[in-house]
């Protein structure tokens, strides 16, 4: 009994060094960015406004446009990353294919990449004179686009960037999804005479809802988190704000415009929209799950 | 013609597996030719492709121009630091979860999952704002400290721990070792893969960070990505082939990782898409 009750004590403080940083710089951080949120100022300077910054941000046309700008481009890159990554992985494996490990290898590159570096390299291949995508264009007698000149122009080529950072990752995972599916599933279709969409559309699909749920959380992360790499090196959130995503626009309000406590603010209603978004797509999984059985 | 038909699908499975894989391939082979171009080749229109002369001109002048070993250096810490702190926390707390099951343990689990939710792009301000409080900015403890432990981590090796049968740890036992001669000699070499897949995906992460020491270093500490994206929006006119050369750079410690344990790399997201 005493030996166990030392166990147990030495399983506590093999605990704390985790228990402790998790404590200190995950959850703690949100008590204090909460709290400094409700304050007005700058450095330690602060007044007590309480929601005052939530109540200026929500008023604030500016805020709301980069939710939206956000949600756009979430939205929009998760669809073709998701659909590209599902049709790569189906391809892989379906057909008989040959040099498998080279493929995948490839595809998941951008996934081990400095993020910053190769969104470099994007802005350079998007530059409107001498950049080779528009170099490409012109060669095949096509005009020139102003990738980064115009907001419409500025959010695809974001979308295209991310898409390409992301496509091999979600490869991989409905990769790993579809190895799971039993063959004999497959097998017991084709003696139907099923079609090959018929097939997706009725074994696939339905079986890969985790997967795809999974998917599904992690875009919506990258889409809040990941896309502030992108703006902020290959567009600085322009033209027009036209691609200032929700990130970004809270760094800039810490770090250009010195506003710590409503950058605070808004990081607390990112979080919880984040929360909520997830929450739901969870909700989703189980609803389609009770709906096979 | 039946057989034709039969072959279509491989063929346009193959076509466009080969298309994609060129698409995702080209800005990386792009970069390493561009930080071999003059200036007048990577500013010239049309674009040139293939470099007239490959030498070591660009990458000479942009250490000149750039610290790069300091940036390389501050980089390097960060990354060994906080993966060796991590594989530590990640691997104590995993035994202690899984192999001496104390109560409370189910609270704990909760604890890492729940700390996977809160991607730490995230929680960058709020870390930011109680990081200066302290006055730790653009130092080592503020920039890797909070790095110490990840949900990710944590949770990673509390699963593959769950794959080492409990004998090994009640047979030490009962030879009346230690729980932490347990965790040194018979733990860790059994749980060694594990700890190198999380390894390497730490040293990937860590390496890669950008936002993070973007925030909380100014000077000192200030890493290769942040420095290398700041060299270039601090000039006027571009200069693209040295900025190549510099991220040539950057990329060459993950990009050997990826080569020499790209296996590691595919397991670890099976293992991701299993959870």
């Amino acid at each position: 009994m005493n030996q166990r009750r030392r166990r147990y004590l030495t399983g506590y403080l093999f605990l704390a060094p985790a228990l402790l940083s998790l404590a200190v710089f995950t959850f703690a951080p949100f008590v204090v960015g909460f709290w400094n949120s409700l304050h007005a100022g700058f450095g330690s300077d602060l007044d007590f406004v309480g929601f005052e910054n939530y109540v200026y941000m929500f008023e604030s046309p500016r805020f709301w446009n980069s939710l939206r700008v956000t949600l756009l481009f979430t939205a929009t890159y998760s669809i073709f990353s998701i659909m590209l990554g599902f049709l790569a992985a189906y391809a892989l494996d379906h057909g008989k294919i040959r040099f498998k490990p080279i493929f995948s290898s490839i595809l998941i590159l951008p996934y081990v990449v400095t993020p910053a570096i190769a969104t470099l390299v994007w802005q350079y291949m998007f530059n409107a004179d001498f950049g080779i995508l528009n170099g490409a264009l012109v060669a095949l007698g096509l005009d020139k686009v102003a990738w980064l000149q115009t907001p419409t122009g500025a959010m695809l080529s974001l979308i295209i960037v991310q898409v390409w950072f992301t496509l091999g990752y979600n490869m991989l995972l409905f990769a790993s999804g579809l190895r799971s599916i039993p063959r004999t599933y497959y097998e017991a279709a084709e003696i139907d005479g099923v079609g090959i969409w018929s097939k997706i559309r009725h074994i696939t699909l339905p079986l890969l809802v985790p997967t795809i749920v999974f998917i599904g959380v992690l875009s919506l992360m990258g889409g809040f988190v990941h896309s502030f790499v992108l703006a902020q090196i290959l567009t600085g959130g322009g033209p027009f704000r036209g691609t200032e995503v929700l990130m970004l626009l809270i760094y800039e309000t810490a770090f250009e415009s010195f506003d710590v406590p409503m950058a605070n603010a808004m990081t607390i209603v990112m979080f919880a929209l984040l929360f909520t978004l997830s929450y739901l797509l969870n909700v989703w999984q189980e609803r389609a799950y009770k709906g096979i059985e | 013609m039946r057989r034709l038909r039969r072959q279509a699908g491989p063929i346009a499975a193959h076509a466009g597996l080969a298309i994609l894989s060129l698409v995702i391939l080209f800005p990386l082979v792009y970069v390493v030719l561009l930080s071999f171009q003059t200036i007048q080749e990577a500013s010239s229109i049309p674009p040139t492709l293939i470099p007239a002369r490959f030498d070591a001109e660009n990458y000479a002048r942009v250490f000149e121009r750039l610290d790069v070993v300091g940036l390389f250096t501050n980089s390097t810490v960060y990354t060994l630091s906080t993966t060796a702190m991590v594989l530590v926390t990640s691997t104590l707390a995993a035994y202690a979860t899984t192999k001496i099951r104390m109560p409370g343990r189910r609270l704990v689990l909760a604890l890492f999952v729940g700390s996977i939710l809160v991607p730490p792009a995230v929680r960058t301000i709020p870390l930011y704002t109680m990081i200066a409080g302290w006055g730790w900015v653009d130092t080592w403890a503020g920039l890797a400290l909070p790095l110490t432990a990840t949900g990710f981590g944590l949770f990673f090796m509390n699963q593959f721990m769950l794959t080492i049968p409990d004998e090994v740890v009640e047979a030490a036992r009962i030879d009346g070792a230690g729980e932490l001669t347990i965790v040194g000699r018979v733990i860790v070499p059994l749980a060694l893969p594990g700890i190198a897949v999380l390894g390497l995906y730490n040293f990937m992460f860590r390496w890669n960070d950008y936002l993070w020491p973007l925030v909380v270093t100014r000077q000192d500490w200030q890493t290769l990505p942040v420095g290398v994206a700041l060299f270039k929006s601090s000039q006027q006119l571009i200069t693209w082939n040295l900025i190549a050369a510099a991220a040539v750079v950057t990329l060459l410690p993950v990009m050997a990782l990826f080569f020499a344990l790209r296996e590691r790399i595919m397991e670890g997201i099976a293992i991701q898409a299993g959870k």
